[in-house]
């Protein structure tokens, strides 16, 4: 994830978990080689709580960090995650990217973005996992839905809840894989307006009416047969939208159900 | 009330007169900074004969982020000047409000003087509301400030008749009438030459010229100084020659509103530094206007070693543009930002956020299309309505609000409420620090 950037003015290391690959460092190295400015590494931060690593990471080139996370309490994360103690060594990775510097550059610090993937067995913990991450001060964080069973109109609260709360504590916060109806009134949290043209999720039928259906996220297959697509309505009216057209003019989105939108279009 | 200053000049004036003067300006800069109007400001009153032996006055720079009112007060109790100075910007008024207050409580006698840009304009305001301050210097300070003390150290002419000042008096706020620029800079003594202050590496900034062709509605230096006045190149060869002589200094900077606004001037001004500058110094940064780059100015600019340049747009819309008379032709800006990369010398863009006319997604299309330029570095700043300008001298016009205390930053325009203004602030911290940290 990286908000506004263009692809080739960077390099996202992804996985998976790249961090278990013994020759990492070589890989980035190797980016760096290549001339990327920007190497970005999506991890669950566990080896980075080792101090040496994480050096090794920063001095090979390697600066801008996304964090997955799932909760900010054990019980839940370490659960989800399958493996006993891994919030812990998250957390100690997340605070020691915090505090380092980048090597030769004294007044600079590594980008630290948090990603949480929204599931049905996290959501509930939400709030208290912002106010736990914000403590740490990363400098964003991105709610992820991944939610395929789930009633939107539940969810939807928590996120609301959740996008306040980081607001409230001066943290930036963007939402991925949700569609923009659902955003009312936070569209200005959708990650999807701001990144490059990428291909994005399905329509259904009601989004044919929506003002919004030209650069909308959509709405990711596994949840077409589920309560997300019954909820869906189309927005008739924002006072977004010029602006929003403006911002993504001349970018072509394609949905995976072939349909295709070009910003200049509507 | 009675000001203490006309104390000075009545009941104390012969007291004042046997022994020197004590002033002390004091400035609170960004961090490891020193304040080069202080500096002028010195050397300009040293250059008066009569002056020299009865004014003791020294300098003080303190950082805005990490020093308070205290430890200045320190520094003032060890010394009780009879003269406090402030020099004032938006960013450290609160700091300089709070010292003027605590300091008049201190020494009651003090005469508690402010100038720079967020005072002059407002200055009958500062007097009004804060009783500690006694005096304020409008405009260009040099002439007034020296003219004020020789009326306090020597008793020379009347207060009333000293231009570009405000003052109370019987509880009254009185301004003279304002007093016009210098027309000749070379007229003020360079604090470098006169050994005021001491060059020292990445903060040193040297004149090249004052005011602006401009005028921007965002902007101060247009409005209240029209037209460029120049540091004849004589002098500036010989500033630039001091610096870069000076032992640890590798880097300086440059103050212009537009370096490269004539291009005949930017060819003698290039040449000029490069055959001064044998050390190798780096020009650190100048701003300059990218609409009016071409081949032979990054071919100048990298003559004169220039490391890095900022430049604008402040917003990419047209239509906001017009609105705050800012010159710009967006090809010719992409242009430029292009042929300054590929001539090795880096180009930091600013954005603001909050001008009238723009709104959350507008601001965020401004980033993209700035980004797409690839300039070296991103910097976002939220408006400041500041005094003086076009903005703070009639917001209606330009459906605006903004916080009358400084810094005055915008509470929201007609086009972007207070809500979307604070997000877009939050936001721009991230896709600032996302996008600047980056490999060489």
């Amino acid at each position: 994830m990286s908000a506004f950037t263009e692809p080739r003015e960077g390099v996202l290391l992804s996985g998976g978990e790249p961090l278990i690959r013994s020759d990492i460092i070589e890989l980035i190295q190797a980016a760096r080689e290549l001339g990327f400015p920007r190497i970005r590494l999506r991890t669950n931060g566990t080896p980075l709580a080792d101090p040496r690593f994480l050096h090794h990471l920063l001095s090979a080139g390697c600066q801008h960090f996304e964090i997955k996370l799932f909760a900010g309490e054990p019980r839940f994360h370490d659960r989800i995650s399958g493996v006993s103690g891994s919030l812990e060594q998250t957390w100690a990775g997340i605070e020691l990217l915090r505090r380092a510097v980048i090597p030769g550059r004294r007044d600079q610090q590594p980008f630290v973005g948090i990603l949480i993937p929204l599931r049905e067995d996290n959501v509930t913990i939400l709030p208290e996992t912002i106010l736990a991450l914000v403590a740490l001060r990363p400098d964003r964080i991105v709610l992820s839905w991944e939610i395929a069973t789930e009633s939107v109109s539940r969810t939807l609260p928590a996120i609301r809840n959740a996008v306040n709360l980081a607001l409230l504590n001066r943290t930036w916060m963007l939402t991925e894989n949700i569609p923009l109806c659902l955003m009312k009134d936070l569209e200005v949290h959708v990650a999807e307006l701001y990144l490059p043209p990428r291909t994005c999720h399905e329509q259904v039928t009601q989004c044919r009416r929506c003002v919004f259906r030209e650069f909308c996220p959509g709405i990711p297959s596994r949840s077409l047969k589920t309560r997300l697509s019954q909820e869906i309505k189309p927005v008739s009216t924002s006072v977004h939208l010029e602006a929003i057209r403006s911002l993504v003019r001349g970018r072509r989105i394609r949905h995976e159900n072939g349909y295709e939108a070009d910003g200049e279009a509507g | 009330m009675t000001p203490p200053f006309l104390n000075c000049c009545s009941g104390q004036e012969t007291e004042v007169l046997m022994a020197a003067l004590t002033v002390t300006l004091v400035s609170f800069n960004a961090e490891g900074h020193f304040s080069l109007a202080n500096g002028y400001l010195k050397a300009y009153v040293h250059e008066d004969r009569s002056l020299r032996h009865r004014v003791d006055l020294d300098l003080v720079d303190f950082a805005v982020e990490n020093h308070d009112a205290r430890q200045a007060l320190f520094y003032l109790s060890q010394r009780m000047p009879r003269v406090l100075g402030l020099s004032c910007y938006c960013w450290n008024m609160e700091v300089n409000l709070e010292l003027a207050r605590i300091y008049k409580a201190v020494a009651p006698a003090s005469l508690i003087v402010l100038g720079g840009p967020e005072v002059g304009p407002i200055a009958e305001r500062y007097l009004r509301d804060n009783d500690a301050v006694d005096l304020v210097v409008r405009g260009e300070g040099e002439a007034t400030f020296r003219e004020l003390l020789r009326h306090l150290a020597a008793g020379e002419g009347a207060l009333e008749e000293i231009h570009g000042i405000s003052y109370r008096r019987d509880g009254t706020v009185i301004s003279t009438p304002d007093r016009p620029p210098i027309a000749d800079l070379d007229e003020i003594p360079s604090p470098y030459l006169t050994g005021v202050l001491a060059p020292r590496d990445r903060v040193t900034y040297v004149e090249t010229s004052r005011g602006c062709p401009y005028r921007c509605a965002y902007c101060y230096e247009g409005r209240h100084f029209p037209g460029v006045r120049l540091f004849s190149e004589r002098r500036i060869q010989r500033e630039i020659e001091t610096v870069v002589r000076t032992p640890g200094v590798r880097s300086f900077h440059l103050v212009d509103s537009v370096f490269n606004l004539n291009k005949e001037r930017l060819r003698r001004l290039a040449r000029l530094i490069s055959e001064v500058n044998q050390t190798g110094a780096q020009i650190l940064t100048v701003e300059i206007l990218a609409d009016l780059v071409d081949e032979e100015t990054t071919e100048l600019l990298r003559l004169a070693n220039v490391a890095s340049v900022e430049t604008g747009p402040q917003t990419v819309h047209a239509d906001t543009l017009a609105l705050m008379r800012r010159p710009h032709r967006a090809d010719a800006f992409a242009r430029g930002v292009r042929l300054l990369r590929e001539a090795g010398i880096e180009v930091l863009c600013d954005l603001i956020i909050g001008l009238p006319g723009d709104n959350f997604f507008r601001f965020a299309q401004s980033i993209r299309e700035v980004m797409e330029l690839r300039p070296t570095t991103l910097v976002f700043s939220i408006l400041h309505v500041l005094p003086g300008t076009d903005l703070y001298e009639d917001p209606p016009h330009y459906g605006l609000r903004f916080d009358a205390r400084a810094p005055h930053l915008v509470i929201d325009t007609d086009t972007f409420p207070f809500a979307e203004i604070d997000r877009a602030v939050l936001m721009s911290i991230p896709v600032a620090k996302e996008y600047n940290v980056r490999l060489d």
